[in-house]
């Protein structure tokens, strides 16, 4: 009996010129955000992406809307291009969505780059560049409440925050601040192995006041549908930038990332879809679901989870 | 007359909850769209008696909860933002709530230390950098940036400058966009009609909007007496100044002769009495005198 795996999905938004247009790719992801909390996955992220074939580069608008049509999945980004953002707002940004949304939310950092000329765009002409690390580490002390200064709303708890990153370059930041780190199989060559970063992040964890033990997960590209055939046609047209590393029917979905999830020791796996129309996606998802076990959830249990709404006493 | 709502999220300061406060302008809003009210709009401010500095996120869980009212920010602070950033943003929630939001643009200021934390780049509040980043803020909206503004091809919220003076009120024209003149910031009270004036005047019809559209934005108080409505101002602790405090039918004459002074159809009411109930009060019985709902 292998032991049961948690799924997350990873929404790039893509656009799709003859399947899905950017008004379609939003709609596509509310549909398939409310339809993942059914079927039982853990935690619903976005990315933030500033190139054409994106239908949004606002992931924590967003995160807003689908923590708001769903009761109990976990709704992050994934993550935000820190880069680009000033510290201090994105701290604002997220404990205000962890006050709306108690603990339910998540902020993934990012450490990719747009092109140019977003960079510009988004940092004005004459731009102070902090290093990334530093970045990071305002951000993490502006969430628990021990930075420079305070961050409204104040007092509230911090979400939980992810590092994301592909190799050793931004594990150190996860494992010194005590942040839990989401590592990407899909940049570069499906063989590489990868174990090293996650030693490297076991090893140099320092605990923190939101987090006392490492804690990590996968992130994995691909596509599941109902024969291993359609699912390779589809990775092989459509997964620009991306390596899609699971690809197959269920059977092969299953095996593909219990082997992935064995391998890097744990039991969390984020899965980002390429399939090109909303109607692929949603079975691609379905059939990962299926493939995993996911323990679905009735609406009447959605209901019966759902905190009573607070009496704002007005 | 059209009546809308500038919510700032006080805090209580005896309970000091800003989820409580935060729950309560959500509450607000939902109210408000019942009670007939034209808009909804939040505030961005950085101080620690506001429960949030974020209004593009609490905007979109009230239009959210809502039904037909329109839902905006009023104002983002322009001068620490990128206008690529903004456009997206307000595109983006334009997406998910079709001709319901409202973007408005503030050339205020905030706390020097806050300032450099938020913004990315070196700030320089002037006339020509604002109108800078108004211009680039409309070019990203109209797909006429340098970079697409995605989500790419769709429509435009409705934007809405928002000053004091002169200064924004000619960016406005020259822009075509509508203009919220707020009273409540300064006592130049006597001499803002000229202010609007030149809005008019200098109007350029632009794709959103052919003719000049004005408000007038004032704070103060409605409540069942002319005591309790003084009582409710004096608990403020803000400098704002209030011109519209008292009862029901006193407050409907003086927002009708402010409206007739300033010619405009539509006037943004602002109640910051820290106490959510009594800020309840103000805008369910401005609605109930001005007959909002029916």
């Amino acid at each position: 009996m292998r032991p049961a795996l948690s799924l997350s999905i990873l929404d790039f938004c893509r656009v799709y010129p003859q399947t899905l247009d950017p008004v379609e790719a939003v709609w596509s992801t509310l549909d398939l955000a409310v339809e993942a909390e059914r079927l039982g996955y853990k935690r619903y992220w976005l990315g933030e992406h500033h190139t054409r074939d994106v239908a949004h580069s606002s992931p924590e608008i967003l995160v807003s809307v689908i923590a708001g049509m769903t009761q109990h999945i976990r709704v992050g980004a994934a993550g935000m291009l820190i880069r680009y953002h000033s510290p201090l707002k994105l701290a604002k940004t997220f404990l205000l969505l962890n006050a709306l949304f108690p603990e339910r939310i998540d902020i993934g950092i990012a450490r990719g780059f747009a092109e140019a000329p977003v960079p510009e765009l988004l940092m004005g002409e004459s731009p102070v560049l902090d290093p990334y690390d530093q970045k990071v580490e305002d951000l993490v002390r502006f969430l628990r409440g021990t930075g420079s200064l305070p961050a409204n709303p104040i007092g509230v708890a911090a979400p939980e925050t992810w590092i994301l990153g592909s190799r050793t370059g931004s594990v150190d930041g996860a494992a010194r601040l005590g942040c839990a780190f989401s590592l990407s199989l899909f940049f570069g060559e499906l063989s590489d192995d990868k174990r090293s970063v996650i030693d490297t992040y076991r090893e140099r964890f320092l605990p923190s006041a939101t987090l006392r033990e490492p804690k990590y997960s996968i992130a994995v590209a691909g596509v599941c549908a109902p024969t291993s055939a359609e699912a390779e046609a589809i990775a092989r047209q459509w997964a620009p930038g991306v390596s899609p590393g699971v690809v197959g029917d269920v059977a092969q979905c299953r095996d593909q990332l219990h082997e992935t999830a064995m391998y890097y020791g744990t039991k969390e796996i984020v899965f980002l879809d390429v399939s090109p129309s909303h109607a692929e996606r949603m079975q691609s998802y379905r059939l990962l679901a299926e493939a995993c076990g996911l323990e679905q959830t009735t609406s009447r249990q959605i209901r019966r989870r759902r905190a009573p709404a607070k009496d704002p006493g007005v | 007359m059209k009546l809308s709502v500038l919510d700032f999220s006080k805090i209580d300061p005896r309970s000091n909850d800003p989820i409580e406060a935060l729950h309560a302008s959500i509450a607000l809003a939902r109210d408000c769209d019942a009670w007939g009210y034209h808009r909804f709009w939040l505030a961005e401010h950085h101080a620690a008696d506001v429960a949030h500095s974020c209004p593009e996120i609490l905007m979109s869980v009230v239009a959210g909860v809502t039904e037909r009212i329109r839902i905006g920010v009023a104002g983002v602070l322009l001068s620490y933002y990128s206008p690529l950033r903004i456009a997206k943003a307000f595109r983006l929630l334009n997406v998910l709530f079709p001709n319901r939001i409202d973007l408005g643009l503030a050339r205020a200021t905030v706390d020097p230390a806050i300032a450099s934390s938020l913004a990315s780049h070196a700030v320089a509040d002037n006339h020509n950098t604002y109108a800078a980043k108004v211009s680039a803020v409309l070019e990203f909206l109209h797909d006429k940036g340098r970079a697409p503004a995605n989500p790419v091809g769709v429509s435009v919220p409705e934007i809405w400058l928002l000053g004091t003076r002169l200064g924004s009120v000619s960016i406005a024209a020259e822009s075509g966009t509508a203009f919220c003149l707020s009273l409540f910031a300064d006592d130049l009270v006597t001499q803002k009609g000229v202010v609007l004036a030149n809005y008019r005047d200098g109007f350029q019809p632009s794709p959103e909007l052919a003719a000049p559209r004005a408000a007038i934005a004032v704070a103060g108080v409605c409540a069942p007496s002319v005591r309790q409505a003084n009582e409710a101002v004096q608990s403020w602790q803000s400098n704002l100044r209030p011109s519209v405090v008292g009862t029901a039918r006193q407050c409907r004459d003086k927002l009708e002769q402010l409206a007739q002074m300033y010619g405009v159809d539509e006037i943004v009411f602002l109640d910051v009495t820290p106490d959510s109930k009594a800020r309840r009060r103000t805008y369910r019985l401005l609605a109930d005198v001005f007959q909002l709902a029916t």
